[in-house]
């Protein structure tokens, strides 16, 4: 994998701490593969920022993916190609943690997840 | 009956003694019927009708200004402000009358005088001049025989207050009483009741057995108890029947208070409280399920394009990696092959050999050969393509199920908790409740004591009437097989029974007869006076029950209360005038306030139509703006006299006198 280990920011871990009592997740990997997801459907690309990994947050990549690890990493090399970017290691875990941080920020918008509903919700969008 | 004199001593507004001549006169030997008072509001007008009325029933008359007022207390407040109340005031109606085939002029006086707490009342009667005790005496009687009170109210009436006749049905009894009274039926019916009485006179005088006697006597108390318990029943009734009223009246109350409140809420506090709880236990439920939901593969399907990238992109490196082994076994198969034909063929067999494995080689390789990018395990691959296939599908149609479910949910909880915060506290409610239930209560026990009541009442009467047909059943076999052996008092039986029989044909015939005819009046008069002519086609009177009806022209009732205001006015109007026109007795009218509802259709057609032909004696009270000076041009040659009601400023009473409004200016000026 181009990514063993997942340590978040410090401001990503205080919006994912606010998430979990909205939806009442209590995992953060399920709310990190939340925040992914999110952040691979929109079209435009990440904007490229230093995002520090100043929080204690950490788990490996088997820990975030689950069952679907090696789908994961599929996933975000998939989205590197399509944005015209040579899917290798190195860009591909640098396009994972902005994406990553992308979805948690995006999640974490004032009244954008009141509760579990408008998680789940935005799967039922995706359809229209 | 014609009113000849008014005289008013100190009456309300009148101060001092003020005579009205009411007769109207006679010109080139045509009667001018019409006698005319023009006042402004509050100039006297209704204290003439109410002087009239008091003058001739006392205590019993219906003043307009007396409400519930003790009479003693009433009598004092017409003394005329500025008098000492020690002085008193009378009233003095003077009118003919003719009776036993002669007419006599009655003169009734009516004075008064307040000496400390007390009023004292003094009633003298003359008949032709002189002073009659018995007629003093007896007057209230007396004058039942010569205009019952009943019957004046339809004679002597405010015309603003008549409207009663066309609408409720209570009225039915007081207009029945009034019919039979003015048509004569009255005497009929006394007159079965009177040989009743004699025959029952007749048996009691006869030899009769004991056990004969003792029936009579015991069916006669039967029938007496009975209608003692009939009338008291009836009062009772009444007043049950007021009370179930009065607590209905407070249920509604109540009612009110407690949706005030928040009543309905606190009916459905527990309800409400029990969906609250299931809906929270829902809520929970679903959104453990959901969050289950959230933790498999569910977010994937937000971006299955990118997963449907990678399989493809998976499937070409797969093939790509495969045609690059096979490549390489023919290379190694080919160049075994050329080292074994080396040996044998030419250099240039040789040469086109080997171009052609090179072509087959090349024409064999994987044409979008494809670096590797995913390296994916199988397993991994087919996950892949079962969450494609099926399993992201079916997560999201499950998800969205859930979504849907909880969203109902919490708009129900939301619906719940605006109900239950409308709900009032225990306290602000439990007294407002509690005196609803009183009440229904209450109600309810008054409506079963109504009910119980009425059913008492019904039996009472019809006991009585059973026992009374037994009585006559009785009587007349008596009057047959007793009776008959006197020849004196045989006489008598025989005319009396006779009698009866005669007079019930008679009043069955008549009633028909003259209720035909006095429907016929009121119709007529109706069409006379109303301005849709096609409204209504006639007017039918029950014989029975004496409940008016309108009927339009294809048959079908028409409602009373679909007439307009003015409508009902010139309809009991029509009434009335109907009942003058059928009665035996020609009574005078007075019509006060006659106009002042009505359009100028309705008004021209009372001045042109109705006052010159009410009565052979009308007196109307009218305000300036009734009679003005066009329907006065109009009346002019029906017009007795005029008097003009004048509240002087100066002397502070009102003065009559002669002319109208605008005729007393004139005289006015002159006497100045």
């Amino acid at each position: 994998m181009f990514v063993k280990q997942i340590r978040l920011s410090s401001q990503a871990r205080d919006q994912l701490i606010r998430l979990k009592t909205r939806t009442g997740i209590q995992n953060w990997n399920v709310l990190c593969r939340w925040a992914l997801c999110v952040s691979l459907k929109e079209p435009t690309p990440p904007t490229p920022v230093e995002i520090p990994a100043d929080s204690n947050v950490e788990m490996t990549w088997e820990t975030f993916g689950g069952d679907n690890y090696e789908l994961y990493a599929a996933l975000v090399r998939e989205r590197c190609v399509q944005d015209g970017l040579d899917p290798d290691d190195e860009v591909a875990a640098a396009q994972f943690r902005l994406h990553l941080h992308r979805g948690i920020s995006y999640l974490a918008t004032p009244n954008k997840i009141k509760n579990i509903g408008d998680l789940v919700a935005l799967t039922c969008e995706a359809k229209s | 009956m014609i009113l000849e004199e008014l005289t008013l001593f100190n009456f309300c507004l009148y101060g001092g003694e003020q005579v009205i001549n009411l007769a109207p006169v006679r010109r080139h030997g045509k009667l001018r019927p019409v006698v005319l008072f023009g006042g402004i509001n509050g100039g006297g007008k209704t204290t003439i009708l109410d002087a009239v009325q008091l003058a001739l029933y006392g205590q019993r008359a219906r003043c307009s200004k007396r409400n519930s007022q003790p009479y003693e207390q009433f009598l004092r407040d017409c003394i005329h402000r500025n008098v000492d109340p020690a002085d008193g005031a009378s009233v003095g109606l003077s009118f003919r009358y003719a009776s036993d085939g002669k007419e006599h002029l009655y003169e009734v006086s009516r004075r008064w005088h307040g000496a400390g707490a007390t009023v004292r009342e003094k009633l003298e009667v003359y008949r032709d001049g002189e002073r009659d005790k018995w007629l003093s005496d007896n007057w209230n009687t007396v004058v039942e025989e010569i205009i019952p009170i009943g019957v004046s109210r339809l004679f002597f009436f405010d015309a603003e207050q008549i409207r009663f006749l066309a609408e409720d049905s209570s009225s039915n009894e007081a207009l029945g009483t009034a019919v039979k009274a003015l048509l004569g039926l009255d005497l009929a019916e006394r007159l079965i009741a009177d040989s009743k009485i004699l025959e029952s006179r007749l048996v009691k005088e006869s030899s009769l057995s004991d056990a004969d006697s003792t029936k009579i006597d015991e069916l006669e108390q039967l029938i007496g108890e009975r209608d003692e318990a009939t009338k008291q029943l009836k009062a009772q009734l009444a007043t049950a029947e007021n009370e179930r009223q009065r607590a209905q009246e407070e249920v509604r109350r109540a009612k009110k208070a407690f949706a005030k409140v928040g009543g309905e809420h606190w009916d459905k506090r527990e309800d409400q409280q029990k969906a609250a709880n299931d809906l929270k236990v829902r809520d929970a439920e679903l959104k453990t399920q959901l969050v289950q939901s959230a933790t498999g593969s569910l977010p994937i399907s937000l971006v299955r394009h990118l997963l449907e990238k990678a399989q493809r992109q998976d499937a070409s490196e797969s093939q790509s990696a495969r045609s690059r082994v096979v490549h390489e076994m023919l290379e190694d198969r080919d160049r075994q092959i050329m080292e074994s034909l080396s040996a044998e063929l030419s250099e240039a067999h040789l040469q086109t050999v080997d171009e052609i494995l090179a072509a087959d080689r090349q024409g064999r390789l994987f044409e979008g050969d494809t670096s590797p990018r995913h390296r994916l395990s199988d397993r991994a691959r087919a996950r892949l393509s079962n969450l494609l296939e099926t399993v992201l599908r079916e997560e999201k149609e499950s998800a969205a199920g859930l979504v849907e479910e909880l969203n109902q949910v919490i708009h129900d909880m939301e619906a719940v908790s605006r109900s239950i915060a409308a709900t009032p506290e225990e306290d602000a409610i439990k007294g407002v409740a509690e005196t609803l239930t009183e009440k229904a209560k209450e109600a309810g026990a008054l409506e079963d004591q109504v009910r119980k009541l009425q059913k008492e009442l019904d039996r009472a009467k019809s006991e009585m009437e059973s026992a009374q047909k037994s009585l006559d059943s009785m009587r007349s076999r008596l009057l047959k097989d007793e009776v008959f052996k006197v020849e004196e008092s045989a006489r008598m039986a025989e005319l009396a029974s006779k009698t009866q029989e005669i007079m019930k044909q008679f009043l069955a015939r008549a009633s028909a007869a003259k209720i035909d005819r006095l429907s016929s009046y009121v119709t007529e008069s109706f069409r006379f006076l109303l301005r849709k002519k096609t409204l209504v086609e006639s007017v039918q009177i029950d014989p029975e029950s004496f409940s008016i009806s309108l009927l339009a022209a294809d048959g079908t009732s028409i409602s009373k209360e679909r007439l307009s205001e003015g409508e009902k006015q010139i309809f009991a109007v029509s009434v009335l005038w109907g009942l003058a026109r059928a009665s035996a007795r020609p009574l005078p009218s007075i019509v006060d306030t006659p106009m002042a509802r009505l359009d100028a259709t309705h008004r021209n057609h009372l001045v042109e139509r109705y006052f010159p032909n009410a009565s052979h004696q009308v007196i109307i009270l009218s305000t300036d703006t009734e009679v003005d000076q066009e329907y006065y041009e109009t009346l002019s040659p029906h017009l007795s006299h005029a008097y003009h009601l004048d509240y002087n400023e100066k002397k502070q009473f009102t003065e009559a006198t002669e002319g109208y409004f605008w005729e007393a200016e004139a005289v006015g000026v002159g006497s100045n």
